[in-house]
């Protein structure tokens, strides 16, 4: 079966197979309104919780002021709370959500196109290494930090080494690292990609192509020492993950990409107050050989 | 209703029924399909007052789409067994049947989810490499791999008559 015939095929079942009523908008709006009024109660019910931990730690407080109490013991009730309540949500993990793929043909003996050891998971581990080392002064990226919204209780750090083909008897890997970055209350992103030879990434510069997850924008080429990086802005802010993005392919075909963007995409986090690297920044850190992986 | 909603049900009344279709082709189950398609819509709700201007607002709607479908199948939710009448030394369907049809459904619920979701953004939906990977959340390569994959894997599930013409 070709892709042809996949198509002609899908058309086919679905112009056959017994279809029922449309769907009544109505269940979808009540259970669109259940859930937002759940949504806003949970959010007065955190800001009541606060104010009680407050008017409780306050209360302490006067008490210990009045009666001359230790403060190891005043302390006890009004911290309490606050510490339970942040706990009972990290108990989640997506570590097992390995997908039921079987497809035999996976190298290494890997039962997906994802190392989950050995060397390849390393250079994935490594190019992580390699972008918290670049996190600017003045951020941070935390490693416990968990999302929210769509992506709720998800690494918000993480690394993956790619199998994506064979070419010419010699393995072509993708290797990523993903971190959030947070300064002032806000969180940001910043990604590092890096395409092995024998990828299907062509040109140079502005050139490069088909790019970072195929997003396309307007392009400046900034020179490096002689190396020639494109440097993309993405056009539509509200689609794509990153703000910007460069990249730069060394002679012998490996592509590495450097990405951020000043807000964490599916989460509901709220967005830094700036981008957190300069154009110029992001270009060098694409041409850095820390980042070619030997 | 005030205007908000009023776009709301507007929309869903306009796009519902082709989201099922693609959610149906994702998780062979019309009961499954309506309840994707019902999570994607509340979830849509909740960012409409944002996104109910956009031009691409169904690329949007279809990548809350696809994302609840991975998002259930990684945590499980639809890893149940189901009963089949199915049996290895079945005969084999008569071309153009209903059945012949319905080999195409069977033989995707051998497809793993992303490698699914691949095939039916990309040769459903027609969208592009690009698309496909914005919707999916993955490089244009990973998607091209999947694609493959996911045609490879179909293509040992189906008998090779079955959908030639």
């Amino acid at each position: 079966m070709n892709e042809q015939e996949l198509r002609q095929a899908m058309r086919a079942t679905m112009a056959t197979v017994p279809t029922p009523p449309p769907m009544s908008e109505n269940p979808v709006l009540d259970a669109a309104r259940r859930v937002e009024r759940r949504r806003r109660a949970r959010w007065a019910g955190v800001g009541s919780a606060a104010a009680a931990v407050a008017v409780i730690g306050v209360a302490v407080v006067v008490v210990m002021v009045t009666s001359g109490a230790g403060g190891n013991q005043a302390a006890g009730p009004g911290t309490s709370p606050a510490t339970t309540s942040s706990t009972t949500t990290t108990n989640t993990t997506t570590t097992s959500a390995a997908t039921a793929d079987t497809d035999p043909s996976w190298p290494n003996g890997q039962t997906d196109r994802t190392a989950h050891n050995g060397p390849e998971y390393d250079m994935g581990a490594a190019l992580l290494t390699e972008l918290d080392a670049v996190v600017p002064a003045g951020y941070e990226s935390p490693d416990g930090l968990k999302g929210t919204g769509e992506l709720a209780g998800a690494p918000m750090k993480h690394h993956q080494a790619q199998y994506v083909d064979t070419v010419d008897g010699t393995e072509v890997w993708e290797y990523s690292a993903d971190a959030v970055v947070t300064k002032g209350g806000g969180y940001g992103r910043l990604i590092a990609e890096v395409n092995t030879p024998g990828n299907e990434m062509t040109g140079d510069g502005c050139a490069l192509k088909p790019g970072l997850w195929g997003m396309t924008g307007t392009c400046t080429e900034v020179v490096v020492d002689g190396k020639r990086v494109g440097v993309f802005t993405s056009k539509d802010h509200e689609t794509d993950q990153f703000d910007q993005w460069a990249g730069y392919r060394y002679d012998d075909g490996t592509v590495v990409f450097i990405g951020l963007a000043d807000h964490r995409a599916f989460t509901n986090f709220p967005p830094l107050a700036g981008p957190p690297l300069t154009t110029q920044r992001l270009a060098e850190l694409a041409a850095d050989p820390g980042f070619r992986l030997g | 209703m005030n205007e908000r909603e009023q776009g709301f049900t507007d929309y869903f009344a306009s796009r519902s029924g082709a989201l099922r279709g693609t959610a149906y082709l994702l998780c062979g189950d019309w009961h499954r399909a309506q309840d994707l398609v019902q999570t994607t819509f509340v979830k849509l709700y909740r960012a409409w007052h944002r996104v109910a201007a956009r031009d691409n607002l169904d690329a949007y709607t279809r990548r809350i789409l696809v994302r609840t479908y991975l998002d259930e199948n990684r945590r499980g939710f639809f890893f149940r067994e189901k009963p089949t009448a199915r049996h290895a030394d079945a005969s084999a369907p008569q071309r153009g049947s209903p059945e012949d049809r319905l080999v195409l459904l069977r033989a995707l619920e051998s497809v793993p989810p992303r490698q699914r979701a691949a095939l039916v953004l990309r040769f459903w939906e027609d969208q592009s490499v690009e698309d496909t990977a914005r919707a999916l959340g993955c490089s244009a390569g990973t998607v091209k791999s999947q694609t493959a994959r996911g045609l490879c894997a179909l293509r040992g599930a189906v008998p090779t008559a079955t959908f030639t013409n």
